[in-house]
């Protein structure tokens, strides 16, 4: 595990789907270590570029490269072992307990039985999923399901060989706020043993106090890039969103909360 | 439709002339007709649905639908001789049969008046009653000598008839070409209305309307008076007020088996059509 | 407090038994359909025929060893092969209602077998050009399918299940203007062939359907953990390393191998294949390791059950056996479904 080397590499990425340009000489590396965020508007082209650089769909120009070599040369279950990927529409296998859905993570590396069980179980002791592991997946609730979902999802590249690239789409949308802080503390956490974290958020708070760099899309290109303390400013939000953001001073702990407010945009 | 098979079957059986059979399975009503008018109602221990239909074969065991027989059904009624019409299968059940050694004999079909007699002759072979063979034939050359009887000079004025088939839905099909129906309207002397398209299919008013039928014949087990059944029929009813339409009504049996009560059948049918 | 695993252990020990019992009262049925017959055979012929006895006679003998036993195991194998192609196919499109008639088999089977009797051809080859046609016109089904969905790749599953419904209307609408323009002769032939029927089995047959069995049910095998992860959703599945167009070409020749054959032989038998997934998945939740064997011996044993009903009930007639699946398999489907949550608790 190399920290700080990129894992996961978009070089000038292009999208156009029925002649709409989705996506615009888009470029980012995505470093082992560090907790990348993805931002921006509705439409802005984030979802586009999560199934783009996962290598599910082909890049009109330019290529993804994960760990040194183009993404499509990888068969299914070397990507899969090295890529791991939280969609936002997954559907619920009913009839199937957590347990067993968060042990299909294990499905690329082989033939699973008890490795794929033990590892499937440490992450639901790490989510706090241990007292629902034999429920049915069909009776859990929006947010113990996308709970579930992230712990299949670390169960994928779990004690990954090269660190292993995780790819998450609003993985906190149905959480309540104390969940959010677990899930994204856990993805941290995760990011700080060596492994490279993507997530598309929406929540621009929750984007200042996790992320580590912070990537802004809009209209399918890259408006801003860097480390989180320079792009979550409050003027460049507001205009890139179109509303109000401002922060908050949190004076007992001496921190600031991102938060939007109604009303027109102040220049 | 002869089939060699079946033919090398009836040929090995007339050398092989064997002692009467004590228990025959008949299946296909117009074999089962033969087997009976041959005296050997005692003998059979079973029939097909179609045969349940004939006097004193009411209450014997059941084999099913002709075309649906199952081998270990029929084995179970312990016959020492299985006669069926052509239609009869799977054909693999009847192969079933044979290899627990029980003689099958095929007796081919024939929607024709004609070879009857082959019929006759090949069921009277298998149980080895060829005299009461003999006499059957006599008796059903005497019915086709008076079915020719009735409809000689009839060539060229013939008849306008509908045949219809009542399903067991309720509904009333009229016959095509193809059917057993066409072939006894051709023997009587009439002129299937319907010979356009094949086989048995719901009568549309346009077919009366270009060809109005004179007579209409159907099942005598069909209900209701005939202003009834014939009002219920697309295009009948009206025809039936605008002109004469006569309806004859027959046993299906006997009128459609090809069995040796067809002739007679045929014949009463015949001299009906010739009413003025 | 670590319960979890425990009572994971506890779960899979529970389900794992339910296979085993499933796989005890699999022989179990298919001995006592054996035993049951228009035919009485006693408890103590029958040891005698079993163990080879030559204190038998002839025509028992013939009656068990040719045409009774025969015909257990074809029911049995075509249950099992329409139940496994169910699975699979229900697996695929993740849609409770799919069954293997969605991918044109059946339909396609039916139109080789009408054009069989429509040609007077039903005898030929010594009665096995039957079902070699409908076996052909089921696979020519599923390959025209393919042909639509381009080579059933780029369509994905969604497309694949509406190119299937187009293509089964087509099939019916050809199949309706072959029962029309037919003679009344073999209009009842069809009719006959399309209710279904294991009444002629021989062993041959058994054989090649067990081959068929075999080839298709590991097909289906090899790819279970495939189809757990398809439940996700297909791009999901992507994600996890399924190569989706891979499974899902293997899975639909698996359904078309396994239904082809078993409507080859016995005719269209509906239920089974819809019905039989359902109740493994109720009986033993919904990983493929468990719902594929299981559907296997449900499918065998209903559909044996049924045909003894088919052979019993009515004797010495025959019963037609597609009036006794859902005699059967209906009310203890509906019992199952009254039962809270059975996998789990």
């Amino acid at each position: 595990m190399k920290k700080n080397s990129p894992l996961l590499v978009a070089e000038n990425v292009s999208l156009v789907r029925d002649t709409r340009s989705i996506l615009d000489g888009v470029s980012l590396d995505v470093r082992g270590g560090k907790l990348l965020a993805v931002i921006g508007p509705n439409g802005a082209g984030k979802s586009s570029l999560l199934s783009v650089m996962s290598g599910l769909w082909k890049a009109d120009t330019g290529r993804i490269m994960l760990e040194g070599r183009d993404i499509r040369e990888y068969t299914a279950a070397e990507r899969a072992r090295r890529c791991a990927v939280m969609r936002q529409d997954n559907s619920r296998p009913s009839g199937m307990t957590v347990l067993e859905a968060v042990e299909i993570g294990r499905l690329a590396h082989g033939s699973g039985g008890d490795e794929s069980g033990i590892v499937a179980r440490e992450m639901l002791r790490r989510m706090d999923l241990e007292d629902i592991a034999l429920r049915d997946c069909a009776r859990l609730s929006g947010g113990e399901w996308q709970r579930v979902a992230f712990a299949r999802t670390l169960a994928q590249v779990w004690k990954s060989e090269n660190g292993g690239v995780l790819l998450l789409d609003e993985p906190v949308s149905s959480l309540d706020p104390a969940h959010q802080h677990h899930l994204l503390g856990s993805a941290r956490e995760f990011a700080r043993e060596g492994h490279a974290v993507l997530i598309i958020l929406h929540d621009l708070n929750l984007t200042a106090h996790y992320a580590d760099e912070v990537v802004l899309l809009a209209g399918g290109c890259v408006r801003a890039s860097g480390a989180a303390g320079d792009i979550m400013r409050q003027e460049l939000l507001s205009e890139v969103y179109g509303c109000r953001v401002v922060a908050v001073e949190d004076a007992a702990r001496g921190t600031r909360a991102l938060v939007s407010l109604p009303g027109p945009v102040r220049r | 439709m002869l089939r060699p098979a079946t033919i090398l079957a009836v040929l090995l059986f007339a050398l092989t002339a064997r002692a009467e059979p004590a228990r025959i399975v008949t299946a296909g009503s117009a074999v089962t007709e033969i087997a009976a008018a041959l005296g050997l109602a005692p003998q059979i221990v079973a029939v097909d649905t179609s045969g349940k239909e004939l006097d004193g074969m009411g209450d014997k065991p059941d084999v099913g639908y002709v075309r649906m027989l199952g081998a270990e059904g029929i084995l179970s009624q312990k016959p020492d001789l299985v006669l069926v019409s052509g239609e009869a299968g799977p054909p693999p059940v009847l192969e079933q049969i044979r290899a627990a050694g029980v003689d099958v004999v095929v007796i081919p079909n024939g929607h024709s008046l004609d070879n009857i007699d082959d019929k006759i002759r090949a069921v009277a072979t298998a149980t080895g009653r060829t005299e009461d063979g003999d006499k059957l034939i006599t008796r059903v050359e005497a019915d086709l000598q008076a079915l020719r009887a009735a409809t000689t000079g009839n060539d060229n004025d013939r008849p306008g008839v509908v045949f219809l088939l009542a399903r067991h839905t309720g509904s009333l099909m009229a016959a095509g070409s193809d059917t057993a129906a066409h072939a006894m309207i051709e023997a009587t002397g009439g002129r299937n209305i319907c010979a356009d398209f094949t086989g048995y299919k719901p009568l549309s008013a346009e077919i009366v309307a270009a060809a109005t039928p004179d007579f209409v014949i159907v099942s005598e087990s069909v209900g209701g008076n005939d202003t009834e059944l014939l009002a219920s029929v697309p295009g009948l009813g009206a025809a039936q007020t605008a002109g004469e339409l006569r309806v004859i009504r027959v046993n299906d049996a006997a009128f459609l088996g090809f069995g040796p009560r067809a002739p007679s059948a045929a014949a009463e049918v015949a001299l009906a059509l010739r009413q003025p | 407090m670590n319960r979890a695993p425990d009572n994971d252990v506890r779960r899979r020990g529970r389900l794992r038994r339910r296979l085993i019992l499933l796989g005890v009262f699999f022989p179990v049925v298919l001995l006592t359909a054996a035993a049951l017959g228009a035919v009485n055979i006693g408890v103590a012929d029958l040891w005698r025929l079993l163990v080879g006895s030559t204190d038998v006679s002839e025509i028992l003998r013939a009656i068990f060893w040719d045409i009774r036993l025969p015909r257990v195991l074809l029911a049995a194998l075509v249950g099992s092969a329409l139940a496994l192609a169910g699975a699979g196919v229900q697996g695929l499109f993740r849609n409770p209602l799919a069954d293997p008639a969605l991918i044109g088999v059946s339909a396609g089977a039916a139109l080789g077998a009408v054009l069989c009797f429509f040609l007077g051809w039903q005898g030929a080859l010594g009665g096995w050009l039957l079902p070699l046609a409908a076996f052909a016109g089921g696979w020519l089904a599923v390959l025209a399918l393919g042909v639509f969905n381009s080579g059933f790749a780029g369509g994905g599953t969604a497309k694949l299940i509406l190119a299937g419904v187009a293509l089964n209307a087509m099939i019916g609408s050809v199949l309706g203007f072959f029962l029309f323009s037919a003679t009344d002769d073999a209009l009842r032939s069809m009719t006959f062939w399309t209710l279904g029927s294991c009444a002629s089995a021989q062993w041959p047959q058994v054989l090649v359907l067990f081959v068929f069995l075999v080839v298709g049910g590991f097909l289906l095998w090899r790819n279970a953990r495939f189809l757990d992860a398809l439940q996700l959703g297909e791009d999901q599945a992507a994600h996890l390393g399924v190569s989706v167009p891979r499974v899902r070409r293997e899975i639909i020749i698996a359904a078309a191998l396994l239904a082809g054959a078993a409507t080859a032989f016995a005719g269209t038998i509906g239920f089974i294949g819809l019905v039989a997934p359902h109740m493994a998945r109720l009986l033993l939740g919904s990983l493929h390791r468990f719902v594929l064997p299981a559907s296997f011996l449900l499918g065998g044993m209903l559909l044996a059950l049924a045909d003894l009903g088919s052979r019993t009930l009515v004797a010495p007639a025959e019963l037609a056996v597609g009036i006794l699946t859902a005699a059967i398999g209906g009310p203890f489907f509906l019992w199952l479904l009254r039962r809270p949550s059975s996998w789990s608790a």
